[in-house]
């Protein structure tokens, strides 16, 4: 290096250089404020107006979280009284599960949409699992765009919103949704989630109930097998699961383990335990160490799939019949029939869930919203014009907005097959498995609506009215701690890391307390002490 | 009294001379069953892939997804993606994107590396640190981002070629190849009246194949990999290389329809069939290159290490 003229010191000093010019590149719009009780300060929530003018719902609501149940398209559609876009182009960074649409030129439901809308949507699409990376770069490059969905692991998440999205709370904070009426349909426990330092910073992707998790059975095997698939306690679920079980015959009982299901089988609380003002984590309690011992049982006896841990397919493995029971969420199941074979007697049911010792049940409640949408930072009636675009995405069932979005041009996109509308492979396409990734900008509460399939729509209701007013929602939802946005994921890594050795039989469940140990060092104590001042701050504001 | 002359006739030579250097017989076997085993290793998992891709579906199916030897041949897969849908047209993009690339990568190097291999070159050991730095501290995602934004090359092919169109590791084994070429003939190139161009053009890059084919294998295949930076800078599918439609619909699981294929047929192939028909495509063309560019390998790796 010497004959080049220049020295080591001097290259470290240029190297340092150019390293801290990319780290401030990237973070030069996002303050560090670590006040907790600023940051959770509460608003008015938008006033809950649910919309009355759509189809009545089959069968009645037996809890105020219970989602409208359809079993049919109603004959007659609602009509959409103005198109909310006023032709200019809306530009949208949104992830998506299903496959990627074809490009606009080559869509025609795309096409439609824009008509529809009277906008120019231009959509940058990533795959759900690169989108962390994609939204990073779009976040220092400042190209998010108009409308970009926010999932709630992104670091310094309010900071974040402060500094690049749209204040939204003079336009949506108690009546003011009103102007927005099916915006004004999404529930309020949804509208938690989007508020950061006192405003409303976002509009919620709704789920409602169907994140939880329930455990699907494949009732077509069992009855091929001649077992009964019920059960009602902890012995009788693992008993079932060695009955079912052949590794020989490549059939495992579970696709994966399902600790959702185990959970409530425990008295175990979701996440957090919320009791006089103070969290206690399940991690910490006794109970989550019975949890291990019977999961690590599972998999030590070939219960469950082999690769559950390592490369888990399990919607595949069910419906290839590999795995008997999968745990996943309510929302799972149009994914899940449609991968089955036409014909094939594949026969879908949910299994109820189970209380410790003959008590009832308190299953997890799953986080009302998928991820949300925020606006970015415009003129008031910019902003206006996007809320009613996002107005319209989130058109209930039983209007004509909701059944182009789900399944496009009727001949094209879609075909009636006994009253039902069922996607063609052209549909399939345009509309990526009717979950076109517009469905990120927002969505109206979710129905139960299977097409075709009307007797999902009882199963899934059944399964709900069972347990929905004994949920257990986790407590924290919709509450910021700094030290869960920045040392949260390391921290879950490292316990994910010592549960996965535990149940793969690496380390012994008794050395589950000294990880807990550590867990707390390494942040979950700081997170505790957060999330409590966040609950007063919430509480007292 | 007349002498008498003895002459000594050689016997026949020793034929079954034993060999000193060869390792001994337990030695040579326990090789080669090290080596057999490694084989299985690496083609074991290449048989699977391949007999999923063209296995009857109901062997698919009943086997849970994945088949090691198949028990007839459907080409169903192979059919679906050649159809005319997503992979075709993904297929195209990647090999236009690997041979612009490969040309582009080897034109740049080259002329970087023989410009640095020249002593005497204005400014070449300033512009090796240069190389070297880039080859200590890579820029990372975002500031390659705003670069390639800043160009204006969000949503061009560009922006998969261009920031990766030099790589230091190879400007340096190439530098360390042309080093070695005799100056004698440089020399006399220029006696004959050419120029730097003249020199580079008809002495020193013919005089280099072995070279110029490693290094454009390893461009190549990085080209061909390369999904990342389709990510991050290509907002438009329609402009998707192999690689990312591959990782979106065998790593990420997302299904594919009938019209993504641009087939018609009612009955598609199960999931894994066409997943690890893809998978096949993306691996062949990369399989089908390496065997011409192997007699160079030794020559052009180990010459370009070496010399320093």
């Amino acid at each position: 290096m010497t004959n080049n003229g220049i020295t080591r010191r001097t290259l470290f000093a240029g190297g340092l250089g150019i390293a801290a010019t990319g780290l401030l590149a990237s973070c030069s719009t996002v303050t560090r404020s670590t006040d907790v009780k600023a940051i959770n300060k509460a608003v008015a929530l938008p006033d809950y107006v649910p919309w009355t003018g759509g189809p009545e719902p089959v069968l009645p609501k037996t809890s105020a979280l219970m989602p409208s149940a359809f079993r049919r398209i109603p004959e007659r559609l609602v009509p959409t009284a103005h198109k909310p876009g006023d032709g200019s182009t809306v530009h949208g960074s949104v992830p998506t599960n299903s496959p990627v649409p074809p490009t606009k030129g080559s869509n025609p439901y795309w096409q439609g949409l824009d008509e529809r809308m009277g906008i120019d949507l231009d959509l940058t699409i990533t795959p759900n699992a690169d989108f962390g990376n994609k939204f990073a770069t779009q976040v220092a490059g400042d190209t998010l765009g108009d409308v970009f969905t926010v999932f709630g692991s992104f670091p310094y998440l309010p900071q974040f919103l402060e500094a690049k999205a749209q204040n939204l709370t003079e336009h949506l904070s108690g009546s003011g949704v009103r102007d927005f009426p099916y915006l004004a349909n999404l529930p309020t426990a949804s509208w938690r989630g989007t508020v950061f330092s006192g405003g409303i910073y976002a509009v919620p992707v709704p789920r409602g109930p169907l994140t939880s998790q329930v455990l699907y059975r494949r009732q077509d095997l069992f009855e091929g097998l001649g077992v009964d698939p019920s059960f009602s306690s902890l012995d009788e679920f693992v008993q079932l699961c060695r009955e079912v079980s052949d590794p020989h015959a490549n059939r495992w009982a579970l696709a994966s383990v399902p600790t959702s299901i185990l959970a409530p089988m425990l008295d175990l609380p979701n996440q957090w335990e919320h009791s006089g003002g103070t969290l206690t984590h399940m991690y910490e309690l006794d109970a989550y160490q019975d949890l291990l011992d019977v999961s690590r049982r599972l998999i030590a006896e070939d219960l469950v799939h082999p690769d559950s841990i390592t490369a888990y397919n399990g919607k595949v493995w069910l419906v290839q019949g590999s795995a008997l029971m999968l745990s996943d969420t309510y929302s799972a199941i149009p994914g899940i029939v449609q991968q089955a074979t036409p014909g094939s007697g594949f026969d879908l049911t949910t299994a109820p869930f189970v209380g410790p010792s003959g008590a009832k049940a308190k299953p997890w409640l799953g986080d009302p919203n998928n991820a949300i949408t925020a606006l970015a930072a415009a003129p008031d009636d910019r902003v206006r014009t996007l809320l009613e675009v996002l107005d319209w995405c989130a058109s209930p069932f039983g209007t004509e907005a909701w059944m182009y979005r789900k399944f496009g041009i009727e001949g094209r996109d879609y075909e009636m097959q006994d009253g039902s509308p069922t996607l063609t492979k052209t549909g399939n396409s345009e509309t990526a498995l009717g979950e076109f990734p517009l469905q990120y900008f927002t969505e109206c509460p979710l129905p139960l609506f299977y097409s075709g399939r009307p007797g999902m729509t009882d199963t899934v209701y059944e399964s709900l009215a069972s347990w929905l007013d004994d949920g257990l929602p986790n407590p924290t939802y919709g509450l910021y701690s700094p030290t869960n946005s920045t040392k949260g994921p390391a921290v879950g890594t490292y316990a994910t890391n010592a549960i996965n050795d535990i149940l793969l039989g690496r380390a012994p469940v008794s050395s589950w307390k000294g990880v807990v140990r550590d867990w707390r060092r390494r942040g979950g104590d700081a997170m505790r002490a957060e999330y409590e001042e966040a609950l007063q701050a919430r509480a007292g504001s | 009294m007349s002498a008498t002359r003895s002459v000594t006739v050689p016997g026949p030579r020793n034929t079954k001379r034993k060999r000193l250097d060869a390792p001994p017989l337990p030695g040579r076997m326990l090789t080669g069953f090290a080596l057999f085993v490694i084989c299985l290793v690496v083609l074991l998992p290449f048989l699977g892939i391949v007999s999923t891709s063209v296995a009857p579906t109901s062997q698919v199916n009943d086997a849970g997804g994945f088949v090691m030897w198949p028990k007839g041949l459907d080409f169903g897969a192979y059919e679906s993606i050649f159809a005319g849908g997503v992979v075709t047209r993904a297929l195209l993009v990647s090999v236009g994107i690997t041979v612009v690339g490969t040309v582009i990568s080897l034109f740049v190097s080259a002329m970087l590396a023989y410009a640095l291999s020249r002593p005497g070159s204005y400014g070449s050991g300033f512009i090796l640190s240069l190389v070297l730095v880039s080859l200590l501290f890579a820029p990372g995602l975002i500031p390659n981002y705003l670069v390639v934004k800043q160009f204006g090359l969000l949503d061009s092919y560009w922006a998969l070629i261009l920031p990766t169109a030099l790589s230091a590791f190879n400007v340096i084994v190439m530098r360390s190849f042309f080093m070695n070429i005799p100056k004698e003939l440089i020399e006399s190139a220029r006696i004959d009246g050419a120029g730097d161009f003249g020199v580079f053009l008809r002495i020193v890059l013919p005089l280099s194949k072995a070279v110029l084919a490693v290094i454009g294998l390893f461009y190549a295949v990085g080209y061909w990999n390369a999904f990342f930076n389709a990510l991050l800078y290509i907002n438009d599918t329609a402009k998707w290389p192999l690689q990312l439609v591959l990782r979106t619909y065998v790593i990420n699981n997302a299904q594919l329809g009938g019209a993504d294929l641009g087939t018609s047929s009612d009955a598609l192939p199960p999931q894994a069939s066409i997943q690890m028909a893809i998978l096949v495509v993306s691996i062949v063309p990369i399989l089908i290159v390496y065997p011409f560019l192997q007699r160079h390998f030794a020559k052009g790796v180990l010459t370009g290490a070496v010399k320093g």
